[in-house]
């Protein structure tokens, strides 16, 4: 990844799929950015981020509390030294292009690092992200690749991936982000081990995609889109 | 002058609710505004 000097980050995808987990990490080998969590500020202020998926919610200001953590965002906005993580939840088309022109207004480069749950399967079941145990998950997954995989002649890599789905359901490895911070990141070889894996992962992964034009609007109003799958 | 968060949201939620319903047409509907305000 380039960066200039004002940028903000937006990690982009569906739900679960790694993208604080994939934020904790870069934060750690990127320190000068400073991250909001959109999601979690909502949690703190008041309805339960669960609650607002099952109302189907996705945008600002249904609620007063959503009033109050967008507040909070433009204040991080406005006092951020530069460099950004702007982590939040599935946003609806309004919400979306309303938050890149509010940080178009502070002349910040928007980067949407875009997770597919391809790579989520692929790259962090290993690292026992909490979402990956979520049997509903690989049911999406396998809806979401299995016609591909079938159609590209992929057959083989389908049953791997589906053995591995069966072994970690079946295994039900839960874990909060707190535990995986103590249990892994704190062991120092371990902490090594993913460290390695992550910059791999960025020299190899995270480069620009040119994924279409569909893709790119998709995060109209970005101007770097990277495409992360495997 | 920068606007508030919401008033921005407020706009394209007001776009939303009528004629713009997806990326694509968000996209176009900024083009032609850039256009248009290239032309005055």
């Amino acid at each position: 990844m380039e960066f200039f000097g004002k940028d903000v980050i937006i990690p982009a995808g569906e739900i679960d799929v790694g993208k604080t987990y994939w934020s904790q990490i870069f934060l750690r080998e990127h320190p000068q950015f400073e991250y909001f969590s959109y999601g979690r500020t909502y949690d703190l202020i008041d309805m339960q981020r669960t609650e607002k998926h099952d109302k189907n919610i996705t945008g600002p200001f249904t609620h007063q509390s959503e009033r109050k953590c967008t507040q909070m965002m433009e204040e991080f906005v406005q006092t951020a030294n530069g460099q950004i993580i702007i982590d939040g939840y599935l946003m609806n088309l309004p919400f979306r292009a309303a938050l890149f022109k509010y940080l178009k207004q502070y002349d910040f480069k928007i980067h949407v690092v875009y997770f597919s749950m391809e790579y989520l399967v692929r790259h962090f079941y290993e690292n026992a992200c909490k979402a990956v145990v979520k049997s509903v998950l690989y049911e999406r997954y396998i809806k979401s690749f299995k016609k591909r995989y079938i159609k590209e002649g992929r057959i083989d890599e389908l049953f791997d991936i589906e053995d591995h789905i069966i072994e970690l359901v079946s295994k039900r490895r839960r874990m909060s982000s707190e535990e995986i911070y103590t249990k892994y990141l704190n062991d120092p070889e371990v902490k090594e081990r993913l460290s390695d894996e992550i910059n791999a992962l960025i020299r190899s992964i995270y480069k620009y995609h040119d994924y279409g034009q569909e893709s790119r609007i998709m995060y109209y109003g970005s101007d770097i889109f990277y495409w992360i799958h495997e | 002058m920068r606007e508030s968060f919401e008033e921005i949201y407020g706009r394209y939620d007001d776009l939303c609710r009528k004629n713009i319903r997806s990326d694509q047409d968000l996209l176009n509907f900024e083009k032609i505004n850039l256009i248009k305000e290239s032309l005055l």
